[in-house]
């Protein structure tokens, strides 16, 4: 009894603040409820989704989304450490100064517009130039591998950065080329440390991904909007759809967590 | 120089001499390394000691001078300098063991490498020629055969040095005199004619000292060639056939340990001696 008069005697002030702010809350979503009719809008799109079968085009959303973040992933990270590589040569030859001279054209490039504009220009001009014709998601793929890889050669640099000179040294004194001692030594210990990095480029590479409608290809960002304007409702689909790209990234984070832990005992116990 | 060793050249270096900018770190360096000899360098930090044995196996590139490794100029960029480095083993203070392999992957990364490269280099060439065809079916060998072999002899290495149940732990759990001696044996797994240590001990707590100058000495009494960059001087004494003192960039003087510890002729090996024994 006498622990409760002291806590409201301490607390009186933030007890009334937080009472105000509840009570403004609980009108605003009253008035909310109310004007916006979300029971309605509900019913609009649970008929849609389910009864007309919706649900059927965010499922090859989806589809496209994992298809186009995984494949652009991989790409990257094939583009991203052969470009972090061949940065690391010294430049000795001439032929290595303009190697580096056309990675660094290509980091500057992919990293200097935005990947709508990639999208669009790759989708709509250069590829018909090259006389290649392809669905919009490999498109997508090509688009989003080429964009990663200019951004994963920059952390894998950083990662060939943080790997002790002396393992490379290491290699080259027992007469192994550069390119096996790189392989083999230097980038296992630099994917090692930028796993972390990587994770976080992955969920970016997801979220990115809404954009590949502009180029009409089905994603999950595309089949609510498709979803939206036919039923004239746009609402309920937005905020599905925003609480769909948390929870996949929220799942996504909670597994490069548990792999962050388990390299950590690895690196413990070894 | 004593006579115990023929006469055999294994490393030359010619007017050696190493700049960073405008520091000069080697200066015009004349040397002979015989076959069979044991060089022990010594001298203060900053002699140039490291560099002067990383140039004669081209870690660091030369500035200017020649090195000769089996009559060949292994400075110039033109020669393959992967073929001589298999021939030249280096031990390094911080013994740079590979970190994302086991112990036995260490010692058989570089010969099961090469022997595959190998391989490959006789496949392609059997595409072109004939008589490449003949040999390429000669040589009697596989990936699988050059694992095995490589195994069995990084077992065999790591029974010399005791260390055949840390096969399959990785270094990380090793002890410092542990790692180094691993590195030395993941160096003779290449069957190398000369070895290089650069202050194999540096790194080391005091009581790891011995078991790796043991296993120096080991190898030293099989009669290989070896040139060592140590602060061990009582080492370098019992082991070195010949001592170079260096300092600034220079060899100052060398001879047999008896000359250089008891009676050193130049004015700076004398107050190095003084300080350092």
């Amino acid at each position: 009894m006498e622990k409760t008069k002291k806590f409201f005697a301490r607390h009186w002030v933030d007890i009334l603040v937080i009472a105000a702010l509840a009570a403004i809350i609980v009108l605003i979503a009253a008035n909310v409820y109310t004007e916006f009719r979300f029971a309605k809008k509900w019913d609009i799109f649970y008929n849609y989704f389910i009864t007309n079968n919706g649900y059927r085009r965010l499922i090859t959303g989806m589809k496209n989304t994992a298809i186009i973040a995984v494949l652009g992933l991989l790409i990257g990270i094939l583009i991203g450490t052969l470009i972090a590589v061949i940065k690391v040569i010294p430049p000795y030859k001439k032929l290595t100064r303009y190697a580096h001279k056309v990675c660094t054209f290509y980091v500057a490039l992919f990293r200097g517009t935005p990947i709508v504009v990639q999208l669009l220009v790759g989708y709509y001009i250069l590829f018909p130039l090259m006389r290649l014709s392809m669905p919009p998601v490999n498109a997508c793929v090509i688009i989003f591998g080429l964009n990663s890889g200019a951004y994963i050669s920059e952390i894998m640099r950083g990662g060939i950065n943080s790997v002790d000179p002396g393992q490379l040294e290491a290699a080259r004194a027992l007469g192994l080329p550069f390119s096996t001692s790189m392989l083999k030594v230097v980038v296992p210990q630099a994917i090692k440390n930028i796993l972390p990095t990587m994770g976080n480029e992955f969920i970016a590479l997801i979220k990115e991904t809404a954009v590949v409608g502009y180029v009409g290809a089905v994603d999950i960002t595309n089949a609510f909007q498709y979803q939206g304007s036919n039923s004239y409702e746009y609402m309920m689909p937005y905020l599905v759809m925003a609480l769909i790209y948390i929870v996949i990234v929220a799942i996504i984070a909670g597994l490069i967590k548990l792999m962050e832990r388990r390299l950590a005992r690895s690196d413990r116990h070894a | 120089m004593t006579d115990t060793h023929n006469q055999n050249v294994m490393i030359e270096a010619k007017g050696l001499t190493k700049k960073y900018g405008s520091l000069l770190v080697l200066d015009h360096i004349d040397e002979v390394i015989h076959e069979g000899e044991k060089v022990a360098i010594i001298g203060p930090s900053g002699s140039g000691k490291s560099t002067f044995l990383r140039c004669l196996n081209c870690m660091e590139d030369p500035t200017d001078g020649a090195v000769y490794f089996d009559g060949v100029n292994i400075a110039d960029m033109r020669v393959d300098i992967n073929k001589h480095r298999e021939h030249i083993g280096m031990v390094f203070q911080a013994f740079n063991l590979f970190n994302n392999m086991t112990v036995i992957e260490n010692i058989m990364l570089a010969p099961v490498c090469l022997g595959k490269s190998r391989i490959m280099k006789a496949r392609i060439k059997a595409l072109f020629s004939k008589g490449a065809r003949e040999e390429f079916k000669n040589m009697n060998t596989s990936v699988a055969k050059i694992k095995e072999e490589a195994r069995e002899r990084a077992m065999a290495l790591l029974k010399r040095i005791g260390l055949e149940e840390k096969a399959d732990k990785y270094p990380s759990t090793l002890s410092g005199g542990q790692k180094q001696r691993i590195a030395i044996v993941r160096a003779l797994a290449m069957n190398p004619r000369v070895m290089l240590f650069d202050e194999p001990t540096s790194a080391l707590d005091p009581e790891m000292v011995g078991e790796v100058l043991d296993l120096i000495k080991n190898l030293a009494d099989d009669g290989m060639t070896m040139v060592i960059v140590t602060h061990e001087m009582g080492f370098a004494r019992e082991v070195a056939d010949r001592i170079l003192f260096m300092d600034g960039g220079k060899i100052a003087e060398q001879g047999t340990p008896a000359e250089i510890f008891d009676n050193p002729q130049n004015p700076r090996t004398k107050q190095f001696l003084n300080a350092v024994l």
